[in-house]
């Protein structure tokens, strides 16, 4: 249990329906399929720090992400906040803690409306009157390094990609938040505008202390900017520790396969894992990984590992001391 | 997601279409990488901008356009004179601006042929003396306030219905979408009868039909429109925000969701002149000795091929209204379309 | 040499304005050579390779300079001689793999198809034909290769089409590949697979590679040469190690420190300032120069040519003795 708990998952599961059913189908005994984006996921955010979340296509990160920020809602398990557990009747006061900045900048901005009234719409619900609201949106702006009097009357169609991300991140801090969830927000972005936009999250996180949760497929950015990086596969979350650690010597085989596909400037050893990534509808019995998995052994083929402590973070691999979930 | 809802086929739609083969294609802006963000910004011009240049290059919609604007111009003047006339009963000045009376019967002068003698035989007369010119232009302004009642109706209704359902999903999208798919399943033209039937004849009967009929294509446009809308990113931080539903409806799904609806509209705008005309040719709606165009190509029928002007005349004006709308339409479309917000 | 561009200068007609997307570009490709063209967006990387092959879009031209494919100049070839070339001589791979497959045929089939098109294979029968597109499969790795072929575009995954499409063009027996953003859109496990994939396939079938890519680690990975593109620009070209260890021009360095390597405890990542040039009004000179922390009187004037400094080629009047004496230094 890490100090300071800002946010406490058990047993996190969200499951879609992989089509939508019609009357025939419905009335048929035939099961529904479902896909499991998030399967039973155990996880804590402490106050301050900034948590990578660290997967692929598929990993379900960002279904992940919604659900913290409650935009999506849990099929199974609970989500627990400064531990208040989260419900429909305390969801809009909770709600009102947590921001997101989203992934594509060029959707995540109302065409229609002006830089001010994009980033001032957080601001409605807390009743200040209109000399408190233009100061807040002054000083957001001026946080992310864009000057209000030149930007306020702009619409995002006259922004560049990074100035539209400066925007919505000055919108998810306007409203002062505790917590702000990261969809790869520099995914979109040009090398030298994303390593600005970077140094403006680093530079919000000192000054105002907020949480993160950073989602990105980018691991020399989840490097650079996180304390604890979690790493998720095939809607399970396989890994899940302090960043040097876990960079430096990845225990479950997907991290270090992981590692070992990013290309860097410093070698040119690239070691990728064979195989693809799975489908979440028919999803590898056992533990998700073992199609793949060098190591595998005949109980990965059949049992789904849990995430257990291992040293110095929590790996899901039978390699490891492991508690079963079955 | 098609973004183009399906329009009614008819005759004049197909015959618009003919106007988009002929048109100049759009000029691409660079081609430069999909993924990365960071082009200059402004490389995406206002709608109005674009709008002016693309209706500009093209002849055939210009001359629609111009067309259109006549039509409206004049509605608006001899409307606002008929509506004048019956609130005070005792003036008739929409009847003095056209130079002649379209309503009096005067068998000395029946069925005229076109002649340049005098302004009212322009067009020739119909058996009961009437001027088929006078009663043309006295005419217009029904079809000019049917268009704008009917899709303006449309649009409002579709866009309650179809946005909600696609907010709220679950059963309100159920029953909405049920109900939109219910009213489409009838054709249009036999709906539109039976409702007249119902509620009487009448101008006022007419728009009713003709509504009922029109806003289920706009509730599926704006449903499909706020489905794609749902899932952008400055939804989900509405919500965040704290904003309402209904907020976010129309704050922030609306107005993204109109550039395509209102491109169609004004295509369907034509539609709807050509279903009242239809209607009138039918027999429902306004009554003689008040003219309508369709009724007046309906009555003309067996006096052709020798009284030729009665029917010819009225179809050409409502062939070339419906055309130029569907021009103009067109070409709007091409330009707001697939662009949501 | 295979291939020689010479001079070359594209321009795209647009509602606002002409934009000139590459301005007047040197670089070469031998045989057997791989080349990576890195750059961020605006730089014209993509609009140098679709030229290579004359794949303008309608509103683009070519306004100055040459295309050399094999010493014959691809600008003054008719229809015919260019389309003989593209999909046999150079084959092209484009960021988005589904859009590169038509969705109504069977793999098989459509590959089987453009060989027959390519007027290659005509002498042998289909068993010998489908053996061989069976052996392409498996020389790009892809699993069950036979069951393959009698699939459907969309009932493969990403990564199968990718290879799928490489398969198709071993099967040309190119002499050049361009390869236009191949890994963007895909994980990082798959490109890492992508790209050993390509480097194996260089040697085994000797082919020369055109790498267009906007991550300058990937450019590291897959090449024997880096040219760094910057707004129409070739600005430095060499030797991937020289390029990326010891980088001449001031923007490939800027380029390379931003990228994030450590962590932030060591210290803010360092970052090129302000923004990407518009391209219809690019600046005067050098067009990097608003960004330049070296900038100098003659970079604000004069657009330097790509000349040789040590074992690479730069554009940067920082490496002209004559430009430093006029500045003084």
């Amino acid at each position: 249990m890490l100090k300071e708990s800002l946010i406490k998952t058990n047993g996190l599961t969200k499951s879609f329906l992989a089509s939508k059913r019609g009357i025939l189908e419905s009335l048929s005994r035939k099961p529904a399929a479902y896909v499991r984006a998030v399967d039973h996921v155990e996880l804590e955010i402490a106050k301050n720090e900034v948590l990578a979340l660290v997967g692929e296509s598929g990993s379900g990160k960002t279904t992940l992400g919604l659900l913290l920020c409650t935009l999506e809602t849990p099929t199974e398990g609970e989500i627990f906040f400064n531990a208040e557990k989260l419900e429909k009747s305390n969801a809009k006061k909770i709600r009102q803690k947590i921001q997101m900045v989203f992934q594509n900048p060029s959707e995540s901005l109302n065409p229609r409306m002006n830089v001010r009234s994009i980033v001032m719409e957080g601001l409605q619900k807390f009743g200040l009157d209109k000399a408190q609201k233009q100061r807040q949106f002054e000083d957001s702006l001026k946080a992310v390094g864009l000057d209000p009097a030149e930007f306020a009357t702009r619409r995002p169609r006259d922004l560049s990609g990074g100035q539209k991300q400066r925007v919505a991140i000055a919108r998810a801090i306007a409203s002062n938040p505790e917590f702000i969830v990261l969809d790869e927000p520099t995914s979109a972005l040009d090398a030298s505008i994303q390593a600005q936009v970077l140094n403006l999250l680093v530079g919000l996180h000192d000054k105002y202390g907020f949480t993160y949760l950073l989602i990105t497929h980018n691991i020399a950015v989840a490097q650079f900017i996180s304390d604890r990086v979690a790493v998720m596969y095939a809607g399970r979350l396989v890994e899940l520790g302090y960043t040097d650690d876990i960079m430096t010597s990845p225990k479950h085989p997907y991290t270090q396969a992981l590692l070992k596909s990013v290309p860097t400037l410093v070698t040119k050893d690239l070691q990728p894992p064979t195989g693809e990534t799975p489908s979440l509808l028919n999803p590898p019995s056992g533990c998700r990984y073992h199609p793949r998995c060098p190591y595998v052994m005949e109980v990965c083929r059949t049992t789904d590992p849990e995430l257990s402590p291992v040293e110095n973070r929590e790996v899901a691999c039978w390699l490891y001391p492991t508690k079963s979930k079955d | 997601m098609n973004d183009r809802a399906p329009q009614r086929p008819n005759l004049f739609t197909i015959l618009g279409g003919l106007g988009k083969i002929r048109a100049a294609p759009v000029p691409s802006t660079t081609t430069e990488t999909a993924t990365l963000t960071e082009q200059t910004p402004s490389s995406e011009s206002s709608s109005s901008s674009r709008i002016f240049r693309t209706l500009t290059r093209d002849k055939a919609a210009l001359a629609g356009a111009l067309i259109i604007a006549v039509f409206l111009l004049w509605s608006i003047i001899e409307g606002i004179l008929q509506v004048v006339d019956s609130f005070t009963k005792r003036t008739d000045y929409a009847i003095k601006i056209l130079g002649g009376n379209p309503l009096i019967l005067d068998f000395t002068h029946s069925l005229i042929p076109p002649s340049t003698k005098s302004v009212a035989f322009l067009l020739g007369t119909d058996y009961y003396g009437h001027s088929i010119w006078f009663s043309i232009l006295y005419a217009a302004p029904r079809d000019a306030l049917a268009g704008i009642v009917v899709v303006a109706s449309g649009i409002i209704i579709g866009m309650l219905l179809g946005t909600s359902a696609a907010l709220f999903g679950g059963w309100v999208e159920t029953v909405f979408m049920r109900l939109t798919d219910a009213f489409l399943a009838v054709p249009a033209l036999v709906l539109a009868i039976v409702v007249g039937i119902l509620v009487g004849t009448g101008f006022e009967s007419v728009l009713i039909a003709l509504i009922v009929v029109w806003w289920p294509t706009y509730a599926r446009f704006f449903r499909g429109q706020a489905l794609s809308l749902k899932r952008r990113g400055f939804i989900g931080a509405a919500r965040l925000c704290g904003t309402g539903s209904f907020r976010i409806m129309f704050r922030h799904i609306v107005p993204n969701s109109l550039d395509p609806i209102i491109a169609y509209a004004a295509l369907d705008f034509g539609n709807v002149i050509l279903s009242y005309s239809a209607l009138a040719f039918l027999g429902i709606g306004v009554q003689p000795p008040i003219p309508e165009w369709g009724e007046m190509t309906s009555s003309g029928l067996s006096y052709l091929p020798g009284a030729w002007w009665w029917s010819i005349f009225p179809s050409i004006v409502i062939l070339a209204i419906v055309i130029s709308f569907t021009l103009v339409g067109d070409r709007l479309q091409e330009v707001l379309s697939g662009r949501i917000g | 040499m295979l291939l020689d561009v010479q001079g070359l200068s594209v321009s795209y007609r647009t509602e606002r304005g002409i934009v000139r997307a590459l301005n007047s570009v040197n670089f070469s490709v031998e045989e057997k050579e791989s080349i990576a063209l890195v750059g961020e967006s605006g730089s014209g990387k993509s609009t140098l390779g679709i030229s290579i092959v004359r794949l303008l879009p309608a509103n683009g031209s070519y306004t100055g300079g040459d295309i050399l494919l094999n010493g014959k100049s691809v600008l003054g070839m008719n229809d015919r001689e260019v389309r003989a070339i593209r999909g046999r001589i150079v084959f092209m791979v484009f960021q988005d793999p589904l859009n590169s497959l038509n969705p109504v045929k069977k793999v098989g089939d459509q590959i089987l198809e453009a060989l027959r098109l390519k007027g290659m294979r005509q002498d042998q029968d289909r068993e010998t034909d489908q053996r061989e597109v069976v052996e392409a499969f498996k020389d790009v790795r892809i699993p069950d290769p036979n069951a393959i072929l009698q699939r459907y575009p969309h009932e493969l995954s990403g990564g199968q089409i990718q290879r799928v499409i490489i398969a198709m063009g071993l099967l040309m027996k190119p002499k050049l590949l361009i390869a236009d953003e191949p890994t963007s859109a895909v994980d990082v496990t798959l490109q890492a697979q992508i790209l050993k994939l390509l480097n194996d396939l260089k040697e085994e079938y000797g082919l020369s590679v055109i790498f267009i890519t906007h991550d300058i680690s990937v450019a590291y990975n897959v090449s024997d040469k880096i040219a760094v593109m910057y707004a129409g620009n070739v600005v430095e070209l060499g030797p991937t190690e020289s390029v990326i260890k010891s980088s001449l021009h001031p923007y490939t360095k800027g380029l390379i420190s931003c990228i994030p390597a450590g962590r932030k405890s060591q210290g803010l990542l360092n970052t090129v300032p302000g923004t990407p040039p518009s391209l219809m009004h690019p600046p005067s000179g050098c067009r990097y120069h608003p960004r330049c922390p070296y900038v100098m009187e003659i970079c604000k004037s004069q657009d330097p040519e790509l000349l040789p400094v040590e074992n690479s080629k730069v554009a940067c009047w920082l490496y002209s003795t004559q430009a430093k004496s006029q500045q003084g230094m």
